[in-house]
């Protein structure tokens, strides 16, 4: 799996990096139970989708769909049950951990990515809605082994404890400082009020995005 | 011996795992990527007391992916065996699927194991659950109480009764819920009838103990791992059921089962910050000299476990007074049983003292800061103990002086800014950290490397970063070749990560255990005849840097790797350990605070925002000040969220939850929180710890909300006795 | 969350035509995603509206504004033309929920949102909106944040919009497109209230979709603003607020527009409020006078009894910032 390629630098193209083809053994779980199903490809209308309810019922297998996405630079193309979150593709079947569930409502931040460009929160993205979308999540944002200005001033500036929230609010960070949204500490905790710490590191998660955005 | 160097120790250095953290590759719980794991989900009662008495589990099973729904129709019974030394408090512990009862809204019913998590998620929401359902009973204010836990010194009625000033005042105090960002997590496996837990948790070795007692097997059968800890605040300190409902799938499916609790399931799977209804009647002489004091304490605990805290502490200690009489009673309710919430019991207690200071000190007319002053203790009165150290003077003094205290005005309700009335408060706050028996294993390697492992954790506060100071400078080691592991039930066995007691106790036995292996190191070097330091006498010797040297001849010396290479040593190694506090106690060992608050209270919408805040610790030695720093500010924040926001709300018709998530269960978010500012004094405390600490997690949540509700008082002239503060008491 | 088929459309005939046929549609997807993972929500089918041609801000002829439904909420709140014409439009979406949020929920989303009612979100709980029939649990419950106005025994839930509230007071039109073509809805007859049929939320017919919300033009100049009022600093829903637009000319106060919000079923529009202000010149007694009509019907409960006076503090306050004092 390639991280180093920053998504805005190398537009992947069709088919390189593609990864379907050596699955994690998490996508293998989640693929090999969609064998036999009634599989509807996304774009694709289905002409008698709601003609018989009871046959999605009486399948095998819930309603999935293949969906291609870029994520941190990586094509993947991957089947997933249609009720499969962006979170939960990622962490339970690309193996990218970096993105957390902390409430899985929207309610705190922690699983903010960046989807073409824009943090969203990606345990209200359903995966089968992001035909053709960049993703960017935690791991995507180093560039090798050199970490995002963000990330080291999160380092530098100690904006974090126990670490799980960290991942969206560098996330969220970097989006709020693509926005502009960093003109006074005032502005960066109101644009920043998305992403709950519980440890209660705010005063220096706004330092180090204050000082990130101040070095561009 | 000859005094290490201080090299790490004091230094203010960044996270050792920071790097692991910012790029998400530090593994939590859930993370591990268990081969064949499968997922389970809960379902919860939706009654608050009663019996099953019918599940319907046909539709579950249909959905494809679903492989099981265990329940208490078909679950194994389990030996469920007593737990000596576990925090489990007295009582009959929960036992997962093992009878019809329902205690209490939320409690497990069933699991739904399933090949994927929607399909498990999905099968939850499908098992039908017939009850047979009585009204619950989970008001504080109406049910019945237990007997006291009662303390007394001197006679309090008769002091009050003669006090000349005397304040009669009720408190209510919110259930806290701690809602760390990483929802509690097991993944479960079984070899044979061997078990391995990925589990969070603040005490692996607590849930390798829970767990080895309910399914009955040998010590060694069972091992738990966690490194990385995303928050805990209290709610990891004890072995929860669902990580049982986890073992349990996992055994029944023969599957590695993952089971993640929801952010509700966080409501009544774990614990919280019990609700409080407390009286606190203080007598005071015409300048403000306590004379006494009684306090009624009721706190809730739940139907089956009786749950205590230290809430009694403060009101014993913390000011001179000679009468003294408490009574704290549990009220057993049909809820799920409370653990310690960060600064548990004194957090609780202190607002209601420091906000009745508060009323005293304005009654009197007389400054907070200097009320306190008055009645300064000499020695600890509940104890006759002298205090190890206790520098509150000092930190008023700082405090006042940093914050600017002199600008306070006296007269409430006495600066505004436009439509904000400002307010500026202050409280004390004492803690009495614990101190706990410890192991800790170290290993120097041929290449001057060490590795240093206990089975502790590291929940936020920098677990890894301070150990791994403390054991450089003990080695005589950089930073850089040091590595700490913690995490895992195989590593030397420590006491719970709470109770501000992981410096002191974890922090001595790896000082202990590196101190042993410096020594063995420096005593082979001095028998060695090809060793510079041959001859030379070992308390002359020092290591640095890998190097070790006489410590008045810096060139004479040589490293680590040169004296193992030479001596065919792989390597070298030592266990080390603390085994508590001196006994009997020769101190009074607590640490302090000062915390001071200025709020704008909205003059017509009633609306409190926090401006600024300003903490002055007495926390002893400070080993690791970059990450003091952060968890004091953090303490700050959650005392915050307890002052203003934080309220678990139960529908007392049927013991539900209603705000059992993060919309509506309000934490402070980053726009509530302006400026935070902690200040350490230096010094140590050597009651009976190397290393002169006295631990500083929870003292820095203490006195927090009081500062708070006093700054409300001094912005408006209202007193809200009722925590959290919120616009309808300010109106 | 129930299984459902997923389809994306490319253009409002594939939409209503999968519409017609029962299909959900899915925007922003932030309440209907939500509402799905606790099974309030069951839809059999998802229609991806997300890529129609419905994201554009557009001046009216007159001077007004219309803003496609599928427009985000922090591409609105930003628009040049939201700030300038309608800055109660944008600093009522800047107040609502989290910048994550902003980037993924629309305009017709936000509308369509469902209420964050406990009882309502938890389907072990009595909700006559989610099961017609069952009771209001909400009604003898914990109920701090339910509504005082527009109640009735079957409901007490708050609408949780913000923008909606700017767009009742600035008495905007809800474009809808269904099978019968297109039509235009006044906002205050868009949302309905809950009377005794709460499970009926939006004057919407069966297949329809919410294309834009246009609105109308407002003499110029004209004053506008939102405030929220709520526990925490941000990322919470309002315990009241007030979206207020005023024309002021020649010294009088010549059109005014008032709503709140938080308190009602439905953003409630508080025309008594207006015609106090109209015709008479800005002062701070005005702006009382005015405000103590903004709670006129209110049936509070057990635990929102506050909500009574603070919506008239709230309105008061936002009268003054919007139209100054003296």
């Amino acid at each position: 799996m390639s991280t180093e390629l920053p998504e805005s630098a190398v537009p992947p193209t069709t088919d390189a990096g593609e990864s379907s083809s050596a699955p994690t053994r998490r996508t293998f779980i989640a693929t090999s139970t969609a064998v036999g199903g009634a599989v509807v490809a996304g774009g694709v209308i289905g002409g008698s989708f709601l003609a018989a309810p009871e046959e999605v019922a009486a399948a095998e297998a819930p309603p999935s769909s293949r969906v291609s996405l870029t994520v941190n630079g990586t094509r993947r193309t991957v089947t997933v049950d249609n009720r499969t979150s962006l979170l939960d593709l990622l962490r339970e079947h690309l193996g990218l951990v970096g993105s957390k569930k902390g409430c899985n409502a929207g309610a705190c931040g922690a699983c903010t990515v960046l989807v073409d460009g824009r943090r969203v929160n990606s345990c209200l993205t359903l995966a089968v809605r992001l035909e053709g979308a960049e993703v960017t999540t935690i791991e995507g944002l180093a560039d090798g082994d050199r970490l995002h200005p963000l990330q080291q001033a999160f380092i530098d500036e100690d904006a974090f404890q126990c670490g799980y929230c960290t991942p969206g609010q560098i996330v969220s960070g970097v989006g709020c400082i693509q926005e502009g949204h960093t003109g006074s500490p005032e502005e960066i905790r109101e644009w920043m009020s998305g992403n709950i710490c519980r440890c209660g590191c705010y005063v220096k998660i706004v330092r180090a995005v204050e000082q990130t955005a101040a070095r561009k | 011996m000859s005094p290490q160097p201080q090299a790490a120790v004091g230094a203010p250095l960044s996270r050792v795992d920071g790097r692991l953290k910012v790029t998400g590759k530090a593994q939590y719980a859930a993370e591990f990527d268990v081969d064949g794991a499968v997922h389970a989900v809960i379902v919860d009662a939706s009654i608050g007391r009663g019996r099953i008495t019918g599940i319907d589990t046909g539709a579950a099973e249909a959905q494809p992916g679903v492989l099981r729904v265990i329940h208490h129709g078909n679950a194994p019974k389990l030996p469920y065996r007593d737990n000596a030394g576990s925090n489990n408090p007295p009582g009959r512990r929960q036992r997962v699927f093992q009878d019809d009862r329902v205690l209490f809204h939320g409690q497990p019913v069933a699991v739904v194991v399933a090949t994927t998590l929607e399909a498990a998620q999905h099968g939850a929401s499908l098992v039908k659950v017939e009850y047979d359902a009585e009204r619950p009973s989970t008001d504080l204010h109406d049910a019945e109480r237990d007997k006291p836990t009662n303390y007394a010194r001197g006679d309090a009625e008769a002091g009050l009764r003669d006090a000349p000033v005397r304040l009669d005042l009720t408190y209510q105090l919110a259930r806290n819920h701690h809602n760390p960002m990483e929802p509690h997590a097991t993944i479960a496996r079984w070899d044979g009838d061997k078990l391995t837990v990925w589990d969070k948790t603040q005490w692996v070795m607590g849930t390798h103990d829970e767990l080895a007692a309910v399914f009955g097997l040998p010590a060694e059968s069972v091992r738990v791992i966690n490194p990385f800890v995303g928050g805990g605040f209290g709610s990891g300190l004890r072995c929860w059921p669902h990580s049982v409902v986890a073992a349990l799938a996992a055994r029944e499916t023969k599957r590695p089962v993952k089971l993640v609790l929801s952010r509700k399931q966080m409501y009544f799977g774990t614990g919280f910050r019990p609700s409080y209804e407390y009286r606190l009647r203080l007598g005071s002489d015409g300048r403000g000299r306590l004379t006494a004091a009684i306090h009624d304490i009721d706190a809730e605990t739940s139907s089956y476990e009786t749950f205590t805290e230290s809430v009694m502490g403060a009101g014993q200690m913390l000011y001179s007074m000679p009468n003294v009489s408490q009574a704290y009673r549990t009220v057993p309710l049909d809820v799920n049983t409370p653990i310690w919430m960060r600064g548990p019991g004194f957090a609780s207690a202190s607002f209601v003292i420091e906000s009745a200071m508060d009323e005293l000190a304005h009654k009197l007319g007389v400054d907070p800061i200097e009320l306190r002053r008055r009645n300064e203790p000499n020695e600890d009165e509940s104890s006759n103990l002298p205090f190890s150290t206790r520098r509150l003077r000092e930190c008023y003094t700082v405090g006042a002086r940093e914050f600017g205290w002199q600008r306070r005005s006296a007269r409430p309700r006495s600066r505004r800014e436009g439509d904000w009335l400002i307010g500026l408060g202050m409280a004390a706050g004492v803690y009495d950290p614990g101190r706990y028996p410890a192991q800790a294993r170290a290993r120097l390697d041929a290449d001057g490397t060490a590795v240093v492992e206990a089975a502790t954790s590291d929940m936020g506060p920098g677990t890894y970063t301070s150990q791994t100071q403390v054991a450089a400078d003990a080695l005589g080691l950089t930073m850089r070749t040091v590595t700490f592991r913690l995490g895992d039930s195989l590593y030397p066995r420590t006491s719970p990560h709470g109770g501000s007691a992981t410096m002191a106790s974890v922090g001595t036995a790896v000082h202990d255990a590196c101190n042993q292996v410096r020594q063995q190191a420096i005593e082979l070097a001095v028998e060695d005849r090809e060793s510079p330091l041959y001859g030379v006498k070992a308390d002359d010797v020092v290591v640095r840097g890998g190097r070790l040297h006489v410590q008045a001849n810096p060139a004479r010396g040589e490293t680590y790797r040169t004296l193992l290479a030479r001596n065919d040593r792989t390597h070298l190694e030592a266990g080390g350990s603390y085994t508590g506090p001196p006994s009997p106690e020769r101190h009074s060992y607590h640490a302090y605070n000062a915390t001071f608050a200025e709020v704008a209270v909205d003059a017509t919408l009633g609306l409190v925002r926090v401006r600024r805040m300003l903490g002055v610790y007495d926390a002893g030695r400070i080993i690791s000040p970059k990450l003091a720093d952060s968890q004091a500010i953090g303490g700050i924040v959650g005392g915050i969220g307890t002052a203003l926001l934080e309220h678990t709300a139960t529908d007392h018709r049927d013991g539900r939850i209603v705000n059992a998530n993060l919309a509506d269960y309000l934490v402070p978010v980053n726009a509530d929180v302006p400026e935070v500012r902690a200040i350490y004094l230096d010094g140590e405390d050597n009651d009976g710890n190397a290393l002169g600490v006295k631990g500083l997690g929870e003292v820095v949540q203490v006195g927090v909300a009081a500062a708070i509700g006093n700054a409300v008082f001094n912005a408006t002239g209202r007193r809200v006795r009722e925590l959290p503060i919120t616009a309808e008491a300010l109106l | 969350m129930h299984p459902f088929t997923y389809i994306r459309v490319s253009d409002t005939r594939e939409a209503l035509n999968a519409g017609r046929r029962g299909g959900r549609y899915i925007a922003g997807g932030t309440t209907l995603v939500d509402l799905m993972r606790e099974t309030v929500e069951r839809p059999e089918a998802l229609v991806d509206i997300s890529g129609l041609p419905l994201d554009e801000v557009t001046v009216t002829e007159r001077g007004g504004l219309r803003i496609g439904a599928l427009v985000t909420m922090s591409e609105a709140a930003a628009h040049r033309k939201v700030r300038t014409l309608f800055p109660v439009i944008s600093e009522a979406l800047e107040l609502s929920a989290s910048a994550q949020l902003r980037n993924m929920a629309t305009i017709g989303g936000n509308i369509m949102q469902r209420t964050r009612c406990t009882y309502f979100r938890d389907v072990t709980a009595d909700c006559n909106r989610r099961e017609p029939g069952s009771g209001c649990a909400a009604l003898e419950g914990v109920n701090r944040t339910h509504a005082i106005l527009g109640t009735s025994d079957a409901c007490v839930a708050t609408h949780p919009s913000d923008v909606a509230v700017a767009f009742a007071a600035l008495e905007a039109q809800v474009r809808l497109l269904g099978p019968d073509g297109e039509r235009q809805v006044p906002f205050a007859d868009f949302l309905l209230r809950p009377g005794s049929t709460p499970n009926r939320e939006q004057a919407l017919r069966k297949g329809e979709l919410i294309t834009a919300v246009e609105i109308p033009a407002l003499p110029r100049p004209l004053k506008s603003g939102y405030l929220k009022v709520r526990d925490r600093q941000s990322y919470e829903f309002a315990l009241t607020s007030a979206a207020v637009a005023l024309h002021v000319r020649g010294g009088l106060i010549r059109e005014a527009r008032v709503a709140a919000g938080g308190v009602g079923t439905v953003p409630w529009k508080l025309p008594a409020v207006e015609r106090h202000l109209v015709g008479e010149r800005p002062s701070d007694s005005l702006w009382t006078a005015a405000a103590a009509k903004a709670a006129e019907g209110a049936r509070p409960l057990q635990h929102n009894r506050f909500k009574v006076e603070l919506l008239q503090r709230t309105v008061e306050r936002q009268l003054r910032i919007v139209g100054g004092t003296k």
